[in-house]
């Protein structure tokens, strides 16, 4: 399994977009969205229960 | 007075509510502003401060002494953060994971334990102009924030209004730098993204029992969720600042919305003065 992970530093940068782009094109992926704090990766791929 | 700019959300503009907040003062108030986001502290490249001071900030950190140590166990017991852990003849020390409390060494039956300062970073103390600046840069490598985020607001000027300019996120870098504020505003922006982390940011000052107001920055792009959700929370926007090509380019290279827009003093002055009608 290759994994990518996409970081930042500075805020706000677009992380969560790449992250969400990269997932759409991915065939057969796992997507984990480690901002703790406040995730967001969901909002733009939401997950099927 | 002290006035904590905080978001949860990355990037909606915290700093640049914090400085040209601060700036905006300068005539009528002694400012203090504290860069609390000790991870990536970015308010310096807008107030441009001079700096006159720089002191390293260590942790104190455990380091058994072996020849007394008996393996008895009480300092992992005692640890909460799980950074002791003793085995049939050897006790691990996870530094990484110290918060610095002293409870081992203070309870170590054998006295086997002393601390051991480990540098975590350092602080910085300036002048923008009347504005007095401090700032805390966190080691590249470590993780423990909280401790320097309180080295730096140990030193507070409580004759002053301090500005206090918060991480993103949620959790113990935010909780520690907005601790203690008279007032906390939520910088957002009104997308889902902004709404879902200003919730979060809301929650969080709710149970530290916080006064807040919001800041809607980028005002006229997205949608109006986050006003109907502060409306529906009782939570007052206090100032709305549209989208603006001038305030980006301003931003990019590292100048103020009030350098060069002049207009905007008065709005973050008005943005003041209701927080002051708030706390009455």
């Amino acid at each position: 399994m290759k994994q990518i992970v996409i970081i930042s530093g500075k805020g706000g940068t677009g992380k969560t977009i790449i992250s969400a782009s990269f997932a759409s094109l991915a065939q057969s992926k796992v997507m984990v969205d480690s901002d703790v704090d406040a995730a967001n990766l969901y909002l733009l791929t939401p997950p099927e229960n | 007075m002290i006035i904590s700019v905080a978001s949860g959300k990355g990037g909606t503009g915290k700093t640049t509510v914090a400085v040209n907040l601060a700036l905006s003062l300068d005539e009528n108030q002694s400012v203090q502003f504290l860069d609390c986001d000790v991870e990536e502290p970015n308010a310096h490249f807008f107030l441009k401060p001079q700096i006159h001071k720089s002191q390293p900030v260590f942790l104190p950190v455990p380091e058994i002494i072996e020849e007394k140590c008996t393996y008895c166990g009480k300092c992992a017991e005692v640890c909460a953060y799980n950074a002791i852990a003793v085995l049939k003849d050897t006790v691990l020390v996870f530094p990484e994971l110290c918060h610095g409390c002293g409870g081992c060494s203070l309870l170590c039956p054998e006295k086997a334990i002393i601390e051991k300062g480990q540098k975590i970073g350092k602080i910085e103390f300036g002048a923008s102009n009347d504005i007095q600046f401090i700032h805390g840069k966190l080691d590249i490598g470590q993780v423990m924030s909280p401790p320097l985020i309180r080295e730096v607001k140990k030193h507070m000027n409580p004759t002053k209004t301090i500005i206090i300019d918060a991480p993103p996120g949620t959790s113990c870098p935010v909780v520690e730098s907005v601790k203690g504020s008279d007032f906390s505003l939520l910088v957002t922006e009104p997308t889902p993204f902004g709404l879902n982390d200003l919730h979060l940011a809301a929650e969080t000052l709710k149970k530290l029992e916080i006064p807040c107001g919001v800041v809607i920055n980028r005002s006229d792009i997205g949608d109006s969720q986050v006003e109907e959700y502060c409306l529906e929370q009782s939570i007052p926007v206090l100032m709305t600042i549209p989208m603006d090509r001038n305030i980006a380019v301003a931003y990019s290279k590292g100048e103020t919305i009030v350098a060069t827009q002049p207009d905007y003093r008065e709005k973050f002055q008005d943005l003041f003065r209701k927080i002051l009608a708030i706390k009455k």
